[in-house]
Order: C-alpha cells, then sequence, then structure tokens
C-alpha cells in the first residue's frame, strides 16, 4: 500500500540548535583485529563515569577503523590518563586530541528520509569558509564539531539554510 | 580489564533494535577529494534526490574524508551521475551489501558501545562505520552479516518482554512535486 501526504516547506524545519563548547575531541586509531581489545578499553571507561557527546568511527582502510569521541574538555584528562596506563601515547601515531572544539547538531521532522539535508548544512558552512573538523549524520539528527570560536560563525550560516522555530 | 571481562557476564538492558535494509557505503577517497569536491557530491545526489540515511565526514587530513550509506538501488545511479560530473568515479569506493543496525537507548554512556566493539571484535563481524545520534548506537556491517551481528550481541543484552527487533519495511520516499 502506498500511502502519500503532501508536505509544503521553503527551507527544511528544524526543531533547533544544541550548542556546546569546551570539547575535546580524540582521535584513535583502531587497527584490524584491536576492535574487542578498544571494547573492554570502553567499557572500563564507562565504569569510570565517562561520558560522550558523540561518537563515531569511521572506516579508514584494509578494516581499520578510525574512533572519534566527543568529550568534555574536564573529562578528557581522565580519558588521556587512564589511556596512558595501557598505551604509549608519545608514540602512538594514531591518537590524537583536538581541543578545544565545539558542537552545533539539530534534528528536524524525517531527516533520515529525506534527501538534501546534509548538501545544506555543508554548503552553508563550505560557502562561508567555516572549517568542519568531524561531522555525523545518523537518524534525524545532524552532529557538526567545529574548531574553536567557530560556533559563533556556524550558527548563523546554518540558521539561514534551515528553517528555525 | 579482568572485572570488566566479569562485568560483561551481567546483561545490559536496552529498549530496542533497528535493522535497516540492504544498503551501500560509498567512500570519499582523500587523494582525489578537496573540500569543495564533497559538497558537489552532496549537491550531486540531493540533485537528484537520493536520500543519505546516514554520513561520516572528516575533514582531518585521513585517506577516507567520509563515508555514506545510500539504498542499494541508488548506488548504480550514482556511479551514473559522477560519471557526467568533474568527479571521476575512481574518487569514490563502493562497499555493497551493507546494512545497518541500530540500538537504543545509549544514554551517552560508553558501557553499550563498549559492549558491542568487544562483542562484535571478538566474533570477527566487520565494521565499516558507527555513530551516535540522540539516543542510539549505529552500527554498519555486512548485510548478509547482520542477523550473526543481532544474535552475537543479544548473547548480552536484553530487550524488553515481547519486544523483538525491528526490521525496516516501511520506507518514506521523498520527492519533488
Amino acid at each position: 500500500m502506498e500511502t502519500i501526504a503532501v508536505y509544503w516547506e521553503p527551507k527544511p524545519k528544524i526543531y533547533g540548535f544544541k550548542e556546546v563548547t569546551n570539547l575535546s575531541l580524540l582521535n584513535i586509531g583502531i587497527k584490524p583485529g584491536e576492535m574487542g581489545q578498544w571494547g573492554l578499553r570502553l567499557m572500563e571507561l564507562a565504569d569510570l563515569d565517562i561520558g560522550f557527546h558523540l561518537i563515531l568511527a569511521k572506516y579508514s582502510k584494509h578494516q581499520s577503523l578510525r574512533l572519534y569521541m566527543l568529550l568534555e574538555k574536564v573529562v578528557a584528562d581522565s580519558v588521556l590518563s587512564y589511556l596512558g596506563k595501557k598505551i604509549n601515547l608519545e608514540s602512538e601515531k594514531y591518537f590524537r586530541l583536538t581541543s578545544p572544539v565545539e558542537l552545533i547538531s539539530f534534528q528536524g521532522p524525517h531527516f533520515g528520509d529525506r534527501y538534501g539535508i546534509a548538501y545544506s548544512a555543508f554548503k552553508a558552512l563550505d560557502n562561508q569558509g567555516v572549517p568542519v573538523l568531524i561531522a555525523a549524520c545518523s537518524g534525524a539528527a545532524v552532529y557538526i564539531v567545529l574548531p574553536e570560536k567557530k560556533l559563533q560563525e556556524a550558527r548563523p550560516l546554518l540558521a539561514e539554510a534551515f528553517e528555525v522555530p | 580489564m579482568e572485572n570488566t571481562r566479569k562485568s560483561i557476564d551481567k546483561k545490559i538492558r536496552i529498549n530496542g533494535i533497528k535493522l535497516s535494509k540492504e544498503l551501500v557505503q560509498v567512500n570519499l577517497l582523500n587523494r582525489f577529494f578537496p573540500q569543495d569536491s564533497k559538497a558537489l557530491f552532496f549537491q550531486l545526489l540531493a540533485q537528484h534526490q537520493i536520500n543519505i540515511p546516514f554520513i561520516l565526514i572528516s575533514g582531518m587530513g585521513e585517506k577516507i574524508t567520509g563515508s555514506c550509506c545510500v539504498a542499494a538501488e541508488d548506488a548504480e545511479r550514482i556511479k551514473k551521475i559522477v560519471a557526467e560530473k568533474p568527479i571521476p568515479k575512481e574518487n569514490l569506493e563502493f562497499i555493497p551489501g551493507v546494512g545497518a543496525l541500530s540500538l537504543f537507548p545509549h544514554y551517552s554512556n560508553l558501557k553499550l558501545l563498549g559492549l558491542s566493539f568487544y562483542l562484535l571484535g571478538k566474533r570477527r563481524i566487520p565494521l565499516y562505520g558507527m555513530a551516535s545520534s540522540i539516543s542510539s548506537l549505529t552500527f554498519i556491517t555486512d548485510y548478509s552479516q547482520l542477523d550473526e551481528a543481532l544474535t552475537t550481541l543479544l548473547e548480552y543484552m536484553d530487550l524488553p518482554p515481547n519486544h523483538s527487533p525491528f526490521r525496516q519495511e516501511i520506507q518514506v520516499i521523498q520527492k519533488k512535486r
């Protein structure tokens, strides 16, 4: 059965922006075969009450992954201290910390089912040269991680691209 | 780590699991893909009304700058579209036959992710991408291994009574009139 609903909007509607500053972005390379071991480490971090704002793993090559963890800047030290006991961070070329960074995220009706949402967001930022460190669109949500002090540039550009309540 | 291994014996309570239809992952390769080509790629897909239900982007100078998943039936359309435009198809890497498995809620806690990594890693189930959303964690793996991944995770996760994993049956399609 096909159901057709007609919905019109001049720009994609969103429910508002969520903005967070003073964050740290950990970037960890996970080699093939290491995923289970990193799983145990993440569970240990959970036992230390380490939460996250965004977490993603991007396919790198040959079954390796890059794990990005967006954390409160104040807890990044605890994570580094824990990881420092497990791996040699100094010589670990697969480990990188970027801090401070900022997050803007938003969601809208049926975003996961509609074309053009990512383009609207990235075009708005690209056109004005606002750099994006990482971004994820999953479910109905869009997450964009920006370098420090770029949130104030990004917000009005995204507010222009989307209909904000 | 021994304590963590022991704590795995306790099942984690979750509220739901969702499985996608068959998808194709498209990786955007850095060697050919400057930042502005990424915008062009998303523009082309938007112009051709192709939805991208899952996207990961990195501007941090890696070999693969972005990945996205599209419906399996849209992959051939994308190959044709980019062939006509200034994005040679060599800039794209296609991983056919992938699927998404979403668990929720994560409560912004690393336990669910850590357990999933541990279990999938132990069973050598491949992972092509993962991202958190407002309440869910989505894992991209082989479509043919989606059921194995599900069985593996459910050995250590509890769904509410009378609740079974939700398989996507209804497809929402947006079309411009």
